[in-house]
């Protein structure tokens, strides 16, 4: 869990992170509750405060103009395979 | 039966010998609490945590905690149920599980507890840990893909001595249990069809043996886990 949340983190960090991923964040840490340690059981606590106590700065982050960010750009992605194998790309066709 | 004690699971009255464990004492009184590293006969772990249960306000694993008198357990829960099934798809994230080509697919627990909280996909995005297949042994294949780190092999294969024929290796997010290279060289073909068995996923195999039952008679084809215990 602690990896999952790590790497959500890191997204939002990135600047690829939209409002759902802090709502994830803090729906996720429950998950933490159930934890066997005491070191699990507080393991989401940094994130789980710090998204309530900073919130502002976390919303800053976050792409605010989309719901979803898929990470991975479709138009430069067959541009550059079609450079690769010496193609020209139809994008009206799509 | 002597100390027979009364305690409430989600408000039915149960009855079982007082120092039980909590899984052990409700299936006595038909009710299920899933499990996965907990397994009848072996000191419980409590390290898969799906057995999780609201006593007193905390949560507590149900395979480690003994009743005691007038204890009121909570267990079938919307909250219960949300946090079972999220463990459940963490499984899932933090290996890689291929269920379709899968050799235990079917008489698998995980996935039986996947369909039992009718889990479509995990909520969380997929992992995708590069692991290995250790074939080195003659008898078996361990798959460190499937491996869901309950320690159930460890507990119960060993031989005559006493000595186990898997051990954890490396700690954190790098841990595996890895079969004994010498010890597996000894290993009779009954220890590693035992250690198939008592493996809940698909890690370990007992080589030329997959696909052996067909589909309709593996465990879990035709009821789904739980339904021997629930009344």
């Amino acid at each position: 869990m602690t990896q999952v949340m790590n790497n959500k983190l890191r997204k939002i960090l990135d600047g690829k992170g939209v409002a759902k991923d802090l709502k994830d964040l803090k729906e996720w840490s429950k998950v933490l509750n159930a934890s066997r340690c005491g070191l699990g059981q507080t393991a989401a606590n940094p994130i789980v405060s710090s998204l309530k106590n900073f919130r502002p700065l976390y919303e800053q982050l976050i792409q605010k103009d989309t719901d979803f960010d898929e990470g991975f750009d479709m138009k430069s992605a067959v541009q550059a395979s079609c450079n690769y194998v010496g193609r020209v790309p139809n994008f009206n066709h799509h | 039966m002597s100390n027979l004690i009364k305690f409430k699971i989600d408000g039915v009255e149960c009855m079982a010998e007082g120092g039980k464990f909590i899984v052990e004492a409700a299936a006595e009184n038909g009710i299920y609490i899933p499990t996965l590293c907990n397994m009848k006969g072996v000191k419980p772990k409590g390290a898969c945590r799906i057995c999780s249960v609201r006593i007193n306000g905390r949560l507590m694993t149900s395979c480690t905690t003994p009743v005691t008198d007038g204890m009121e357990i909570e267990s079938e829960s919307e909250e219960i149920r949300e946090l079972r099934r999220s463990i459940v798809e963490l499984l899932f994230v933090s290996g890689n599980h291929f269920c379709p080509a899968c050799e235990k697919s079917g008489s698998c627990e995980l996935q039986a507890l996947g369909y039992y909280y009718q889990m479509m996909v995990p909520r969380f995005p997929y992992e995708f840990p590069q692991k290995g297949v250790d074939a080195t042994s003659s008898k078996i294949i361990k798959d460190q893909n499937r491996c869901i780190f309950c320690k159930r092999c460890i507990k119960t294969i060993k031989d005559e001595e006493g000595r186990s024929f898997f051990a954890f290796r490396n700690r954190g997010h790098r841990t595996e249990v890895v079969l004994d290279p010498v010890m597996a060289e000894k290993m009779d073909d009954a220890t590693a069809q035992l250690a198939m068995e008592n493996c809940p996923v698909g890690s370990i195999l007992v080589k030329e043996k997959g696909f052996d039952k067909p589909i309709g008679t593996r465990k879990f084809d035709k009821q789904p886990i739980g339904s021997d215990i629930k009344l």
